[in-house]
């Protein structure tokens, strides 16, 4: 199984910091390699564990709420969320779920507005009020990562901190092929934004894991409230993504019949055909 | 194991399995479908993936005349397939042009029977045994068995003594089993008065279904049923059993899906949307009026639904509508009527002139425009003309149905009226009305609607514009709802301009140029042109069109490229876009 170059020489996601306990080795699968990881009073140790006599030492790095690891030797440079810095945020984890879909299917999903209505009734969207107004997409070639705008949707009850319905602005920005974050009218300060990232471990290439952190400007829900909103969500999600077929994302363009609806979907396959992303997708 | 041959017709369920409004999951050969029946009992047999984003169709809703998908809620009609509602863009006119993959589906001998290829006839069932001639056929409950289907015969062979009691026999040896082609098997006593006729299903490599139906001299009654599952059931844990070693889950991340190889070739072997069909009968129905029946080759006749059309590109070149005048059971041929209008522009004319036996036509099937919808409501079916062909498809429908209704047919005389056996078997349901003018007709229509309460009814119609406004305005003169009046006008329907101007289109690679007229498409100019350009969406969203310009000033409309491709002019969506300049050199 090969692994492409922009996939191997990034850093992924394995663990929410807040389920790594201190001196325990973890054991897990990333790209198909089993990996184990250990966090002391040192910082955190990582290997690639081959065999029982092939074991190499990997780069760790905890950051944004998760630990990631990295297979190359020199790992590409790691996208910067400055909200994380702002001291008056909450970072915390929805939760760690495994899911049997290509990790890319995962994040597709999160930058879909149109299933709102439908998947997440009388949540973030209901009916009749299911039309997805145009919104801007650009490419950032600097940084190399896709940025939606102007995305609106009427949703019932945004968030966990929504008191009524409103209509929820949403900026997407995708980082990698595997992370994307969104970014969400605040309630309590409408001139912020609270963000959501969506950092996916892929497993292999029809399994992920997916870690999701909050960093929220909110002083009125309790942890356990903010995880369940999120949580419930996701297990709406959870119900589509097991049963999408094929498991594996189709980059060709003419596989999939998009809408304009569909213009940050597009974008996405299109950004990984032409960066030469193979793990996860189906090339035709 | 023996290869197996994909174009036969294979039974997948039974009609106890589609009840109304449930979409039920199939497996054949690896092969997923979602198989659903329509409120007017049409059954489809559809390929389990939305074309949208892959999410399996089981999970969608059977409305009844649509399968709507439960990711994004767009709705894919009865028949075709064809999307017709996207919930993210409510006011398109052509929504998508999307279609579910779907397989041929017959209902027949008790079954629900598909194919993977393109089977020659009709689905055929295990011939009854002679001496069972007078016998009731009942069909019993499907078993599931996790195990490939050798192996399930051979412990069916092998252990006849679960079926005793099924019987009544007092001995195994009372029993017979007899296996026929791969995958058929008849059950019998030695005497002969009751046998059991099993329908090896195929689902994957692990799993066989066996659909059963019990032959008795009078009705069968519960103790056989009973008798018959507990016996299954038995068989089911030998079978699995038996099966080679169980599998142990180490990793659940380390399970592959088996694939099977009739899988992936079936997901490229889509029925195709433009069929090649030859006339295998062509009738005179009327001093104007024609008959043909159009056999597809080399593909069974698609899942239709009353009121559709089909396009025909006719001998002198140009695409026309006929209806489908089809009865629900006959799925040999597309039946239509074609009148020879006076000032035909050469379609009708062509047809006339020029169709006979054998001729061979290419036909494409769209979305159907005037579906019928029940309600619940007594139907009014009107027809005038050659409307007369969607109404009566309609109308044939409904009596094979049994749901009552009136068909009303304006005509100048008898010898103006086609199709006369097929209404004269509509029996009391239909009333001719013979060289009444417009203000009778109107006088008339009145009469025929002032009979049932306004809300009671649903009108069709289906003729010349001047009698299809009439029927509207004397149904919304008596109160009847606008929504339950639905009709549909026989003239070429225009879709949005997106050029006004003219302008000319030449390929850089070979010289050759032509003119997009004005209300084409520049990709529509290029396809009549016969310039190859893949296309998929043709709304200017997923880039497969995307075409190299040499130059041209280009007026963008799709949101696929970039703000730098944009301006580069190097680069048009020729399905959105067009040319604003008097010329565009295309590097084709």
């Amino acid at each position: 199984m090969s692994v492409d170059e922009v996939i191997f020489n990034d850093w992924h996601p394995v663990a929410a910091l807040d389920d790594v306990a201190s001196d325990k080795r973890y054991r897990c699968r990333l790209l198909g390699r089993t990996v184990s990881y250990v966090k002391s009073a040192e910082g955190v140790t990582a290997l690639w564990e081959q065999g029982p006599e092939d074991i190499k030492h990997i780069h760790a790095k905890e950051i944004y709420g998760v630990l990631w690891l990295s297979f190359a030797e020199k790992p590409t440079e790691m996208f910067d969320i400055p909200e994380f810095n702002e001291p008056d945020r909450r970072v915390v984890s929805a939760g760690s779920v495994r899911v049997n879909v290509s990790g890319l299917r995962a994040i597709e999903n999160f930058l879909d507005m149109a299933h709102f209505p439908f998947v997440h009734t009388d949540i973030l969207g209901a009916e009749p009020l299911t039309e997805v107004e145009p919104y801007k997409v650009h490419h950032d070639e600097e940084k190399d990562e896709i940025f939606a705008t102007e995305c609106r949707f009427p949703q019932p009850k945004g968030s966990a901190t929504a008191v009524e319905p409103i209509d929820m602005q949403y900026i997407y920005r995708i980082t990698r092929p595997y992370s994307a974050i969104l970014y969400k009218t605040c309630p309590p300060q409408p001139e912020r934004w609270d963000a959501l990232g969506l950092f996916i471990q892929p497993v292999d290439e029809d399994w992920c894991i997916a870690h999701t952190i909050m960093c929220y400007v909110d002083e009125v829900n309790s942890d356990q409230q903010l995880r369940h909103f999120q949580q419930t969500i996701f297990g709406q999600d959870l119900m589509i993504l097991i049963n999408q077929v094929p498991k594996r994302l189709p980059l060709a363009a003419s596989r999939e019949s998009p809408v304009r609806a569909d213009v940050l979907a597009t974008a996405y396959r299109r950004w990984m055909r032409e960066k030469g992303v193979q793990y996860g997708t189906l090339r035709d | 194991m023996n290869k197996v041959d994909l174009n036969q017709w294979f039974p997948i369920a039974t009609p106890e399995d589609l009840p109304k409004r449930h979409v039920f999951h199939a497996t054949l050969m690896g092969q997923e479908m979602a198989v659903w029946r329509d409120d007017n009992g049409a059954v489809n047999v559809w390929e389990n993936r939305c074309p949208h984003r892959g999410l399996r169709l089981t999970l969608g809703a059977n409305t009844g005349t649509e399968l709507r998908c439960q990711y994004h809620g767009w709705t894919y009609e009865t028949g075709t397939g064809g999307c017709t509602f996207v919930p993210a863009h409510r006011e398109a006119t052509e929504p998508s042009k999307a279609r579910v993959n779907s397989f041929p589906a017959r209902e027949k001998h008790g079954l629900i029977w598909t194919s993977l290829g393109q089977p020659a006839g009709e689905p055929i069932s295990i011939l009854d045994d002679a001496q069972l001639v007078n016998a009731v056929k009942t069909n019993l409950h499907s078993t599931v068995v996790g195990t490939e289907i050798d192996n399930l015969i051979s412990v069916l062979r092998s252990n006849l003594t679960a079926f005793v009691d099924v019987f009544g026999v007092s001995d195994v040896d009372d029993l017979h089993l007899k296996t026929m082609q791969q995958d058929r098997a008849i059950l019998v006593t030695k005497t002969g008065a009751v046998a059991i006729h099993l329908y090896l299903q195929r689902a994957t490599i692990t799993k066989t279904l066996v659909h059963a139906q019990v032959l008795t001299p009078g009705r069968s009654g519960y103790e056989l049923q009973k008798n018959f599952a507990f016996a299954m059931n038995s068989i089911r844990r030998l079978a699995e059993a038996q099966t080679a070693e169980l599998i142990t889950i180490k990793d659940i991340s380390d399970q592959t899906i088996e694939e099977v190889e009739a899988v992936k070739e079936n997901l490229s072997k889509a029925p195709p949307t433009q069929y090649l069909c030859e006339v295998v009968t062509r009738t005179q129905e009327t001093g104007d009026i024609n008959s043909y029946w159009l056999k597809p080759i080399g593909y069974p006749l698609p899942a239709f639904s009353a009121g559709m059309h089909v396009s025909i590109t006719t001998p002198d070149g140009c695409i026309r509508q006929y209806s489908l005048v089809n009865a629900p059971d006959e799925q040999e041929s597309f039946i239509i009527g074609v009148k020879k209008e006076l000032q035909s522009r050469g379609g009708s004319k062509s047809m006339h002139e020029l169709v006979k036996v054998g001729t061979q036509l290419k036909l494409t099937l769209p979305r159907n425009g005037f579906p019928f919808v029940p309600t619940g409501k007594r139907p009014i079916l009107v027809a005038g003309g050659i409307g007369i062909t969607p109404i009566l498809c309609m109308a044939q429908a409904l009596s094979q149905q049994g749901t009552p209704f009136e068909i009303h047919y304006f005509a100048r005389g008898a010898e103006h009226v086609p199709f006369q056996d097929r209404l004269t078997a509509l029996g009391a349901s239909l009333n001719l009305h013979f060289g009444l003018g417009p203000d009778e007709t109107r006088a008339k229509l009145a009469d025929i609607m002032w009979e049932h309460e306004p809300n009671s009814i649903d009108v069709y119609t289906c003729g010349p514009q001047p009698m299809i406004e009439t029927v509207s305005a004397v149904a919304l003169e008596h109160g009847v709802a606008e929504d339950s009046i639905r009709f549909e006008f026989f003239s070429k329907k225009n879709d949005t301009p997106v050029s006004d101007e003219e302008y000319e289109v030449e390929l850089s690679k070979t010289g050759h140029s032509f003119v997009v007229p004005s209300g084409s498409t520049l990709l529509q100019a290029c396809l009549d042109n016969n310039v190859q350009i893949e296309a998929s969406c043709e709304q200017g969203v997923c880039g497969t069109c995307m075409t190299a310009v040499v130059s041209g000033d280009i007026e963008h409309h799709d949101t696929y490229l970039s703000k730098k491709e944009r301006e580069s002019g190097k680069w048009i969506m020729p399905c959105v876009s067009r040319c604003k300049s008097k010329k565009i050199v295309l590097d084709l």
